[in-house]
Order: structure tokens, then C-alpha cells, then sequence
């Protein structure tokens, strides 16, 4: 009952806050010839009450919001350093130092406990570490390449066919085909690509001219001006080297925030692993699997552990994401 | 003079012989790729829609039977009846909570409102810190700390939201909205920064308040950008299963299926070269594509028809 109360109140005091910050922004006055900003209470109306409430009640929400987010993060770090004994005793709570210590061996011990058995072999980290960094590099440099390379084409060449195909990426985007997965399995097994990530990183993407990252990419490549293009042919260079050394080079800050985009994606992939490639686990797989294998009892590592390792993983990602915002 | 002009229009063919052969040479490797895992694969799986498989892996036609027993099954309770019908129910229930939200969100933070900095911030915590590693932690706070703590707050025997029969679908719906907020905030948000600033304090001088500027203003100036988010979401308005796989990789109750995770748990289950389960998923899925392309193109025109940046 105390902690319904705690959350009612905690809202109110909240709303207050965001109510009275909105209610202030508008009737803030601004003197423009000494700079100073007051505050004209008399300009206050029902209408600006009215709407100050309102966006209270959305701002009070979307802290409510971002605490829910911020909560199950700070438990997975809390949990990661507890010892085994004030886990078991304390599961919620942060960690009783004076009484059990922290445990940062837990992100050591889950370094030697991460593995997999897939069949016969047993996957360590390193092997999961070069099977997400394979499946995270190749096929987003391969994406990008192919989608680079034909926006290029599509969009500074005339060709025969050219808005037909321009048009059919738009169909492939919209039209919703469902249930394809079966025949894919099939076509897959018969190409001795199920199962097989090495060979499949390598096959070129099977929608190249179509999708959100190639119509980012085609927009980018309008925008070069044919100036460009003309005066490095009159120059004497031929088509390969306009496209790789001139317009290209050009495009590359997009080029990049799109790598960035798919690699996250890509590293974060557990469910191509867990449908298509199940014998060569990556990081994400790996983890999501061995926190099934806890979760059923069978696991060879602790909740703190398990924990630990989710901390470890997140960094990768996190580095990148925070390195890249300018771009991204 | 004529020789001339023949040579000219001779350099020209050449220069566009040598242009269709470049183009060629980039295209070539995209559309094979494009004919085998597209077209082909789509191919099969409408023809696959029309036949049976035998253990042995003998193809026989059967006509429509495959998309007879798919309506009849969405009559019943059968598994793919019951998916569909839950896919439905994640789809409108996110769309229609989650778009709401993103764009109050969205607009709570363009105009600068007490915390939109932080709100900005941690909105992108599931992106930054990879969303699988968010959804393990998820599921494990949901099963662990959660019933711990609200035991220690007197609520004796309260349920893990994920595996609890009373729970487990609306922790699916709930969980499907509470992560997806990142990205379509910080769309949203952009697309209102590129509004003109001199058109919002116009208004504002002529007395428009916030829910004026908000709906008069706003949402109107950045229409592509929702046309764009809703209609490439309706595209999933029948295969939504929210994060089933996550939470019980194979295991899920039927009763909260949705259809992707129908065609994923089918397609996963059949034990080596027993493909005898395929065509129930090719048929379903080709009925569930013929149902949704309207729908999509009817969303389509209704975009372009309130789109009014464009007048």
C-alpha cells in the first residue's frame, strides 16, 4: 500500500513540476532592450492553464517513462556485483557491501562459463566473438557496397529500364509478402546455405535497389551536382574511376551512418542465428541461449553472472552508438 | 558536313553502348541475387501454397486445399486462426497507443519542456545498449526482481508477467509498446526541427496556443514523415507477434501466438528435410499477403489524400 501511495504521490510531484515549468515558458516576457526575462502572472488564462496541465500530464508520464526504462538497467548492473549469498537473499535490493562485499569476479567468471554446446562442438567466447563480428562487418559492408554502387547507377544514368526498377524497389517495400520463410528454408537447404553463415555473409543482398537505406542513398547521390562528373570525364577518367574516386567519396559520411545503422543491427541479430544459422553461434545468440539454459535450471551460471555478461555485451554496441552520434 | 555528323552520332552510340555495359557491370550481381532470393523464393512459396509434401519430400498438387483449410481454420480456434486474430489485436493495440504517444512525445521534447533533454536521452537507452541485450534484461527483471519486490511491498504470490496464463498476453502487448518509443521519437522530433521557425511564431502571434500549434500546425507539416511510419507499418498489421521469440524461443503458450511467430516456430520445428509442414505456411501466408495489399494501398491513398504539404 505504502509503495502505491509512493507512486501516486511521486506522479503528482512530478506533474507539479512539469506544470509549473510549461505554465512559466508561457508567460515568460522577454525585454528586449536590457535582455532580462520576467514574468507577466496577469497574462495568465484558462486556456494557458488548460494547456499547461495537459503537457504536465504528458511530461510526468514521460519521466514515469524513462525511470521504467532506467530501472531494469541500474537492477541487471546492481545484480551484476552481488555476491551469490546476497543475491539469493536480497534479489531486489542494491548490494549489502559491509555485509557480503561486491563481486566484480562475476564478470571474470562469466568470461570462462560463456559457452555453447551446438551438436558435437562447444562454442567459447572468442569463437561467438568472431561470428558477431563476422556477421556484423560483412554483410553491412556488402549492404552498403551494393546499395552504394546501384543508387549510383540509378540515379545519374539513363538507362532502359531504369524508373521500371526504381518503381519495382517500391513495390518490394510495400507490398507485405507474408509466409515466404518456408520457401526460403527449402531453396536455402537445397543451396546448402542453411546453416551456413561463412558462405552467406558473401551473397550481395537480395533487395538492393529497394528499402529505407537505398532511397537515403539514391536522394544522395541526386544531390551531387553532374558538373562533377563531367569535368573528371572531359579530364579522361573513365566510368569506374568517377563512380569510386569522384561521386562516391562524396556520399561517404551517409555511406557510413548506414554501416553504423546495420552494423548495430546486425550485431544485435539473435533470430538470424536462431533460424538460419544455429550451429555457428554469435554473441547475441550466445547469451540468449545460455540465459534460456539458466532460466530452465540447466545453466552453468549465476543470475549475477548471467547479469555480468549482458554488461559486457551491451559495451560494444554502447561504444559505437555514443561515437557515432554526430553521424547517426 | 554529313561525315562529320555521322561520326558525332557514332562517338554518341558508342559513349551510350559503353554507358548500358557500365550499368550492366554494377547491376548484374543485384538482379541475379535479386532473381534467386526474391522472385524465385516467392515463386516457390506461391506454388508451395498449391501442393503438399509427402515425408519422403515427394511434391503432390492439391489444389486449393491448403487455402481452404487456412479460412476454414480462421473460423475455429485453430493455431493459425488464433495467431492471425492476435496479430491483429498486437498490431492495433500498438499502433494505436504507441502513435499517439510518440507524437506528443516527440512534440514535449521539439518544444523544450521541462526534462526533454534527459527524456532524449534515455528514450535511445534500448539502441545504445543493443535491444537484444534490453529485451534479456527485461525478461529477467520481469521474472526475478519484479515479484521479489512487490512481495517485500506485501503483494504475496504476484505472478512472472511473462509466464503467468493471465498475464503473458497483455506483458507482450505492453512490452511491444514500452520498447519501441526510441527510434520513432527521434524521428519525429527531427522532422518537427525542420519546421520553420517563422511559421510557429506566427502562429504564436496570432494567439495560437499549444494544442492549436500542436495539431493545426505540426502534425500537418510533418504528415510524410507519419504517412511514411504508418504505412510502412501497416504492412505488418497481420504477422505482428510482438517479442515472442525472445521470451520463449520455442516455447510459447498457442493461445498468444501471432502469425509471425506461427511461420517462424513452423518453419523452425520441422526436423531436418520434413518439409511436410510447409505448404499449411506458404498458403496461409499468401491469403494473409492478399488480405493486407489493400489494406495497404487503401492506407496509401488515405495518406496521400490528408496530406495537405503538398497543396
Amino acid at each position: 500500500m505504502k509503495f502505491i501511495i509512493f507512486l501516486i504521490v511521486a506522479f503528482f510531484a512530478l506533474f507539479a513540476v512539469a506544470f509549473t515549468f510549461k505554465l512559466l515558458s508561457s508567460i515568460k516576457v522577454r525585454d528586449t532592450i536590457n535582455g532580462k526575462t520576467t514574468y507577466s502572472f496577469r497574462s495568465i488564462t484558462p486556456s494557458k492553464l488548460i494547456s499547461s496541465c495537459f503537457w504536465g500530464i504528458v511530461g510526468a508520464v514521460a519521466i514515469v517513462y524513462c525511470c521504467s526504462l532506467i530501472i531494469p538497467l541500474a537492477w541487471s548492473l546492481m545484480t551484476a556485483l552481488k555476491t551469490p549469498v546476497d543475491y539469493i537473499l536480497n534479489s531486489f535490493g542494491f548490494p549489502k557491501v559491509e555485509k557480503y562485499g561486491l563481486a566484480p569476479e562475476n564478470f571474470i567468471n562469466v568470461l570462462q562459463r560463456f559457452k555453447l554446446r551446438q551438436g558435437t562442438r562447444i562454442y567459447g567466447l572468442a569463437d561467438m566473438l568472431i561470428n558477431s563480428m563476422l556477421y556484423a562487418v560483412v554483410p553491412s559492408l556488402s549492404n552498403v557496397f551494393w546499395m552504394t554502387v546501384v543508387a549510383y547507377v540509378m540515379a545519374r544514368y539513363k538507362f532502359w529500364g531504369n524508373k521500371a526498377l526504381y518503381n519495382l524497389g517500391l513495390i518490394v517495400m510495400l507490398v507485405p509478402i507474408v509466409g515466404n520463410m518456408a520457401s526460403s528454408m527449402i531453396i536455402k537447404k537445397a543451396l546448402h546455405l542453411y546453416d551456413n553463415m561463412y558462405v552467406s555473409i558473401l551473397i550481395p543482398p537480395s533487395t538492393a535497389f529497394s528499402g529505407m537505406h537505398f532511397l537515403i542513398l539514391y536522394g544522395a547521390m541526386k544531390v551531387v551536382p553532374f558538373a562533377y562528373s563531367e569535368a573528371a570525364e572531359i579530364d579522361g577518367a573513365g566510368r569506374y574511376s568517377i563512380m569510386f574516386k569522384i561521386i562516391i567519396p562524396m556520399v561517404i559520411p551517409t555511406c557510413a551512418t548506414l554501416f553504423i545503422l546495420e552494423f548495430i543491427a546486425n550485431w544485435n541479430a539473435y533470430e538470424n542465428f536462431l533460424i538460419w544459422f544455429p550451429s555457428t553461434p554469435n554473441i547475441a545468440y550466445g547469451m540468449y541461449s545460455f540465459q534460456s539454459a539458466a532460466s530452465q535450471g540447466s545453466g552453468a551460471a549465476t543470475v549475477p553472472e548471467i547479469l555480468a555478461g549482458f554488461i559486457m555485451c551491451m559495451i560494444p554496441s554502447a561504444i559505437l552508438y555514443l561515437s557515432s552520434q554526430k553521424l547517426i | 558536313m554529313i561525315p562529320v555528323l555521322n561520326k558525332e552520332k557514332r562517338i554518341k552510340l558508342n559513349k551510350k553502348r559503353i554507358d548500358n555495359l557500365f550499368v550492366l557491370s554494377i547491376l548484374i550481381i543485384p538482379l541475379i541475387s535479386f532473381a534467386i532470393f526474391y522472385v524465385y523464393v516467392n515463386l516457390n512459396s506461391f506454388v508451395l501454397a498449391f501442393q503438399s509434401i509427402d515425408v519422403y519430400g515427394d511434391y503432390e498438387w492439391v489444389g486449393l486445399k491448403n487455402i481452404t483449410e487456412f479460412l476454414n481454420g480462421l473460423k475455429g480456434d485453430s493455431r493459425v486462426g488464433l495467431s492471425v486474430k492476435n496479430s491483429l489485436i498486437y498490431w492495433s493495440s500498438s499502433f494505436f497507443i504507441s502513435m499517439p504517444l510518440y507524437l506528443l512525445f516527440s512534440y514535449y521534447v521539439y518544444k523544450k519542456n521541462f526534462g526533454h533533454s534527459m527524456f532524449f536521452i534515455v528514450v535511445m537507452l534500448p539502441n545504445i545498449v543493443a535491444s537484444f541485450v534490453y529485451s534479456l534484461v527485461y525478461k529477467m527483471f520481469v521474472d526475478i526482481a519484479l515479484p521479489a519486490f512487490m512481495e517485500s511491498q506485501g503483494f504475496a504470490n504476484f505472478p512472472s508477467l511473462i509466464y503467468d496464463d493471465r498475464t503473458n498476453f497483455g506483458n507482450n502487448i505492453f512490452y511491444s509498446i514500452w520498447l519501441s518509443f526510441g527510434t520513432s521519437t527521434l524521428v519525429y522530433t527531427n522532422a518537427m526541427r525542420g519546421i520553420d521557425d517563422e511559421i510557429i511564431e506566427s502562429a504564436q502571434l496570432d494567439g495560437a496556443n499549444n494544442f492549436r500549434e500542436f495539431f493545426s500546425i505540426v502534425l500537418p507539416l510533418i504528415w510524410p514523415t507519419i504517412s511514411t511510419f504508418v504505412i510502412t507499418g501497416v504492412t505488418g498489421i497481420f504477422t505482428a507477434s510482438g517479442s515472442l521469440l525472445v521470451f520463449y524461443n520455442m516455447g510459447a503458450p498457442t493461445k498468444i501466438w501471432g502469425f509471425g511467430y506461427y511461420i517462424t516456430y513452423t518453419v523452425k520445428t520441422a526436423v531436418g528435410s520434413d518439409f511436410s509442414s510447409y505448404p499449411a505456411v506458404a498458403a496461409s501466408g499468401l491469403c494473409v499477403t492478399i488480405i493486407t495489399l489493400p489494406v495497404v494501398f487503401f492506407v496509401k491513398w488515405l495518406c496521400n489524400k490528408l496530406d495537405k504539404t503538398e497543396a
